[in-house]
């Protein structure tokens, strides 16, 4: 359970390194707390020692004088020395430090001289026992100092040796530990970069258009945590999806806003030759014959055709169609209904047009309202540039050999100045007082999710032409 | 007698407002001449006076309000009729301050016009009386 948690989840994998390091690094300080009361007992039988070479030097020095003066008061001073001695080398007995043949050496060599020395404070022997008593204190007591500065250097050999076995083990727990350590660092950067590469991958596919969406899969196994940003991040892109249609479609309301003019005149037009048919033909109905009363109700009809022609392209170009929506679109069908909408806009402006369409239809595939609103666009800049008449022109071409359509809009107005030029396409940027500067911004963006480009060719005083280039549909 | 028929001209790119126009005031017993291209009536105001002149406000090649300025030039005692149908408060402003007779919206009932045109013709009529 743990275990699965841990590897599947960046916390979990956090939380096990973190483990780990702590156990090991836990490790290594017990076996330095262990190293160092072991140094302190080293000392203390150091100190021991020294205590006990001490009182030796004094018992022989005691004993010298004996020897010289033969006064028995210095060998009483001498016995509280040996019981301290003994005393001492039985803590170290006990202590276990020192080898135990050694120290029994010492304790035999210690009770000769300690017996010894008792004998000759008794004074229960001869005058020639006494001498030879003396002969013996001397080399019993050299012996015992010897027993006992051997047991000394001994020990301090087999302390310098455990010393030496303690830094051993301290360079082999760090080249252990420190290879670990690097591991778990290694795999603890690989585990958690790994799946944000993997992201930061996919985030730009999303960005070239190559996805319109992170996938989870991959990581979801080794990083529960990304995948939540994952979705956090899938859940943004469909939101920005959302803003950016919405900003299509009120672009689209705005654009609808310019060319109300010409559409409320377009209506207003048949309505009243309608009105205007209808009422003659109530008034004088009886003085006409059939073939007039005909032609007046043909009239009404045609009249009727036309508003509904008008109303039926206004609603095509305003609804909001889904942005998959994708069909096949004829290119000629679509300028022929944008004019259609724009016929009065153009008629008023004074502009006259020429439109070269090719005897194949030219098709491709796409969202037909957004790509007419990209034409509504230009178009309608283009008669914004003609304010004082002119031409527009607009052809359509199929580029066989490059699988691609073309469209070319043409002005003759007074082109785009240079330093308007870069900054055409940029959302909110506009020359007009009126304008909201997104007509041609939302349009890069339609012709750009047509897999479309968008060039604008335009000198200063020569009229300027967005020539639109899509995918052909064959 | 025939200096007393009303001259009527009738301007509009459509051409069923001419047609229509001209069998209802005809009908009136005036005299009606109806244009659908701006520039060809100009023409023909150049060369003949109207006494009411019902011109469309848009038109490719010329405007209504052109044809308005025109008209009261060379002959200011005609009356001038804008219809049109995309009417806004500051073109009819506009209109009236230049001395348009009336302005109005399309579309209209035929009775509406026909009572402008009558009280136009009455204007007409008396300024002319005034002179003999």
């Amino acid at each position: 359970m743990f275990i699965s948690f841990a590897f599947r989840t960046i916390y979990g994998k956090l939380i096990l390194s973190f483990s780990i390091i702590c156990i090991i690094s836990g490790l290594a300080a017990m076996a330095a707390i262990y190293s160092l009361y072991k140094v302190e007992d080293k000392i203390s039988v150091i100190e021991s020692f020294y205590e006990i070479n001490q009182r030796i030097l004094e018992v022989r020095s005691s004993e010298k004088n004996f020897l010289l003066y033969e006064n028995k008061n210095e060998l009483i001073s001498t016995i509280d020395k040996l019981n301290e001695i003994k005393t001492s080398m039985d803590a170290l007995e006990t202590s276990g430090i020192i080898t135990n043949h050694n120290i029994k050496n010492c304790k035999t060599e210690f009770e000769n001289y300690y017996d010894l020395i008792h004998q000759l404070i008794r004074k229960d022997y001869s005058e020639i026992d006494f001498n030879n008593l003396k002969i013996n204190l001397r080399a019993y007591g050299h012996d015992f100092m010897n027993c006992a500065m051997s047991m000394d250097s001994s020990a301090k050999q087999q302390i310098e040796r455990e010393s030496r076995n303690y830094k051993a083990i301290a360079f082999i727990l760090i080249l252990i530990i420190l290879p670990i350590c690097a591991m778990i660092g290694i795999f603890l950067a690989r585990w958690i970069m790994t799946p944000l590469r993997e992201i930061r991958k996919a985030v730009a596919q999303v960005m070239r258009g190559e996805l319109s969406y992170i996938p989870v899969e991959p990581t979801k196994k080794i990083c529960s945590e990304c995948a939540e940003l994952i979705d956090a991040l899938n859940k943004m892109l469909q939101a920005l999806e959302d803003k950016h249609q919405q900003l299509i479609q009120a672009e689209k309301l705005m654009a609808l806003g310019k060319v109300t003019a010409g559409i409320a005149h377009e209506i207003n037009n048949p309505l009243n030759n309608i009105s205007l048919t209808a009422e003659i033909l109530m008034e004088d109905i009886s003085n006409m014959d059939c073939d007039e009363r005909r032609g007046m109700i043909h009239d009404i009809i045609v009249q009727v055709d036309r508003a509904r022609e008008i109303v039926r392209n206004l609603l095509d170009f305003s609804r909001a169609r889904k942005p998959t929506d994708w069909n096949r679109v004829n290119l000629g069908e679509l300028i022929h209904n944008t004019l259609g909408l724009l016929k009065n806009q153009i008629r008023l402006s004074g502009v006259e047009t020429e439109l070269n369409l090719p005897q194949e239809p030219v098709t491709i595939m796409g969202n037909s309202s957004q790509l007419q609103q990209v034409f509504v666009n230009i178009i309608l800049n283009a008669l914004q540039a003609m304010k004082d008449g002119g031409k527009l022109r607009i052809e359509i071409k199929a580029v066989s050999e490059q699988d691609k359509a073309m469209i070319e809009i043409s002005d003759t107005g007074p082109g785009i100045p240079h330093a308007v030029m870069e900054h055409i396409f940029e959302p909110f940027f506009t020359t007009k007082h009126d304008g909201t500067g997104l007509g041609l911004s939302v349009s890069y963006g339609i012709v750009k999710e047509h897999k479309g480009d968008i060039q604008v060719i335009s000198e200063p005083g020569q009229g300027t032409t967005f020539r639109l280039e899509f995918p052909l549909w064959l | 007698m025939s200096d007393q028929t009303i001259k009527l001209l009738v301007i509009d790119d459509e051409p069923i407002v001419g047609k229509r126009l001209k069998q209802a005031f005809m009908k009136m017993g005036m005299e009606v001449e109806t244009f659908t291209d701006p520039r060809e009536a100009m023409n023909t105001i150049k060369q003949k006076s109207f006494d009411i002149v019902v011109t469309d406000l848009k038109m490719e090649g010329m405007d209504g309000m052109t044809i308005l300025e025109e008209v009261q030039k060379l002959n200011p005692k005609a009356k001038v009729i804008i219809i049109t149908g995309y009417a806004q408060v500051d073109t009819a402003s506009e209109a009236f301050r230049k001395g348009v007779f009336d302005f109005i919206p399309k579309p209209f009932r035929l009775e509406e016009l026909k009572n402008i045109i009558l009280r136009a013709m009455s204007g007409a009529l008396s300024e002319s009386n005034k002179n003999i």
